[in-house]
């Protein structure tokens, strides 16, 4: 075994890990699936860097919709949790609620990014370094703050325009 | 002096100018410290980079970390027999395993006789016998041939084809190298096959492997090196023709993969047996069906050649693109019905292209992938760059002008495209390569 300390990689890269991947699949379970799938792979492979190495791996695993088991797994969980949000949402839906309507405006901001920028801020968001960003998106290390310059306006301006549309229709 | 751009001032801001030159990070504090326009462009972006932070920060997911005892206790349980085996002695075992078929399919051809106690005894006795059975098949592979359509490859052909004492032949067969003749390899269940040479290095311990490794010594001493390198086509060939052996398990071995203690005579042995251009010259064969000879040595006749010929046709899959129909087998694994990728291990080729060629990277014992050049529809060429992992993507050339390029980070290494495209239609490209995804 290398003299990787696992367990603390493990700490202090599951909720980056999870929340890169929710921003790509939306859905806060599946983030965690991917995460947990993407963290086995490293365990079995012990990759030389393994941070940037799962944060590769589960970039392909949120974009590969190949990953059969996860999905299949999914929807196993999504019955589950389906069942379970019967009993229990009546509780807290307008607070759910909410919380969707949040996630809806972030992703519609964020989709209206390219992916190479949106991939950028999410790394970086993620705790990934330039450099780690760079290697990862083939850009020169020089380049990733111009093109986190450019992803954080658009982001910032496709979510004001989206609030503004909000308040309007209220 | 020149103002500081936007980029430099978010990477000022995430504190990332250490990742930077140090001579341009010097520069562009010393212009922040005493140039007021820049200042406040940088208030101006440290709003928005506040501002778009916040925003994600809408969409983050409380997190529970599940434990990692569990995890770690789920890969274990789930850890393929054997362990996991590094590339280093991945290669290294490979290597052996090469150089044990060289030795004991010379001894087939009807060189010298080994030593008493046929290097297949000890072999066998090692667990080696993958090696042995691609050893035999270095000679044998006419013989394997009829064995394709005759069911079995019988000691007596074995015997004619070497010059060897029948009875030597079949001592090596009941030490476990039957499968060398083709016949029963090619009867196992295709999963089997497609695990086989790698589940059988597995299993043979590194040192058992040097034993056996020992054992072909004495005969590899004795092999001049043009002949060798003319065997080490032959092995190619054959491998091609039976083992089911994938280009990117060729790895040649690292200069320090090998014993200390190994004879000069027998390292020479090993660099010329196991030299690239040798295996390059059967891995790109995709215009030419035969294995070029080194000099002063002698290729099969005519007729072997076409029974060898006849015998890869027969082992191939389906055709699919002309230049992949020929002998390249890092190319026929891309068609090959029965070695279908998973979303785990992409096909070399964007199905329904024409493949121009197929060409191994790296040079002497230090190969780094594979590169597929496909015609697209309008006539430009599309680049397709497979690297071995660990080897990074920085080493394929700078896209064209005018092409653009997308990667992707596998598990069996960087999958690099470069063509006259726009990216999306590269993604898109590349995506075809995981025919599940």
């Amino acid at each position: 075994m290398s003299g990787i300390d696992w367990n603390d990689l493990y700490r202090t890269t599951f909720p980056e890990l999870v929340r890169f991947l929710h921003r790509k699949v939306w859905d806060a379970e599946r983030a965690r699936d991917l995460a947990q799938e993407a963290f086995v792979r490293a365990l079995q492979h012990e990759p030389r860097k393994p941070r940037a190495w799962l944060f590769q791996v589960a970039a392909n695993l949120a974009r590969d919709e190949a990953r059969t088991v996860i999905r299949r797994k999914k929807h196993l969980v999504l019955l589950k949790t389906e069942a379970e949000v019967k009993e229990e949402s009546s509780n807290d839906a307008s607070a759910e609620l909410t919380e969707q309507e949040r996630w809806a405006a972030v992703r519609e901001a964020l989709d209206s990014l390219s992916e190479k920028d949106r991939e950028a801020l999410l790394l970086w968001d993620a705790g990934q370094s330039y450099t780690e960003i760079a290697n990862q998106l083939g850009l020169a290390v020089g380049a990733v703050g111009t093109t986190l310059s450019r992803a954080r306006k658009r982001l910032a301006k496709a979510y004001e325009e989206r609030e503004t549309v909000d308040v309007a229709r209220r | 002096m020149s103002h500081v751009d936007e980029g430099a001032l978010h990477a000022y801001l995430d504190g990332a100018l250490e990742e930077y030159p140090a001579a341009e990070a010097v520069r562009i504090r010393e212009h922040l410290d005493s140039c007021a326009e820049c200042a406040e462009r940088l208030e101006a972006e440290r709003k928005i980079r506040t501002d778009a932070h916040a925003i994600l920060g809408l969409a983050a997911p409380e997190v529970e970390l599940p434990s990692f005892e569990d995890l770690r206790a789920y890969v274990e349980r789930t850890r393929p027999k054997g362990g996991a085996i590094s590339v280093h002695a991945y290669r290294m075992r490979l290597a052996a395993s090469v150089v044990l078929a060289l030795g004991t399919g010379w001894m087939l051809r009807g060189g010298l006789p080994g030593p008493q106690g046929p290097v297949a005894d000890t072999a066998a006795e090692s667990g080696a016998t993958n090696a042995v059975a691609s050893g035999a098949r270095v000679r044998a592979e006419p013989v394997a041939a009829a064995a394709t359509s005759g069911g079995g490859a019988s000691a007596d052909a074995l015997a004619e084809r070497a010059d060897l004492p029948a009875q030597t032949v079949v001592t090596r067969q009941e030490v476990g190298s039957a499968r060398a003749a083709g016949a029963e390899i090619r009867s196992l269940p295709e999963a089997e096959m497609r695990s086989a040479p790698e589940a059988e290095m597995r299993s043979a311990p590194e040192a058992e492997v040097l034993a056996a490794l020992d054992a072909t010594r004495v005969p590899a001493q004795k092999q001049a090196a043009p002949a060798v390198a003319a065997v080490s086509s032959d092995v190619m060939a054959s491998a091609e023709a039976g083992a089911g052996v994938v280009a990117d398990e060729l790895e040649l071995p690292e200069d320090d993969a090998l014993e200390e203690g190994v004879p000069l005579d027998f390292d020479q042995f090993v660099d010329e047996a196991t030299t690239t251009a040798a295996i390059d010259e059967a891995i790109v064969t995709a215009g030419s069906a035969t294995p070029v000879p080194a000099s002063g040595e002698s290729m099969p006749d005519s007729a072997d050649r076409d029974e060898t010929s006849r015998s890869r046709e027969r082992s191939a899959g389906p055709p699919v693109t002309s230049a992949l129909e020929q002998n390249s087998f890092a190319a026929r694994r891309a068609v090959a019905p029965d070695e279908a990728p998973s979303s785990e291990e992409p096909s070399m080729a964007v199905p329904g292209l024409e493949v121009v060629t197929v060409t191994s990277l790296g040079e002497g014992t230090a190969p780094s992938g594979t590169h597929v050049v496909q015609r697209m529809e309008d006539g430009s060429t599309l680049d397709i760059y497979h690297l071995l992992p660990e080897v990074r993507p920085d080493i394929v050339p700078a896209a064209p002008t005018g092409s653009n390029e997308v990667s992707r980070l596998t598990e069996s290494g960087w999958i690099v495209l470069q063509g006259q495209r726009s990216v999306a239609e590269l993604d898109e490209l590349l995506q075809s390569l995981f025919p599940e995804g």
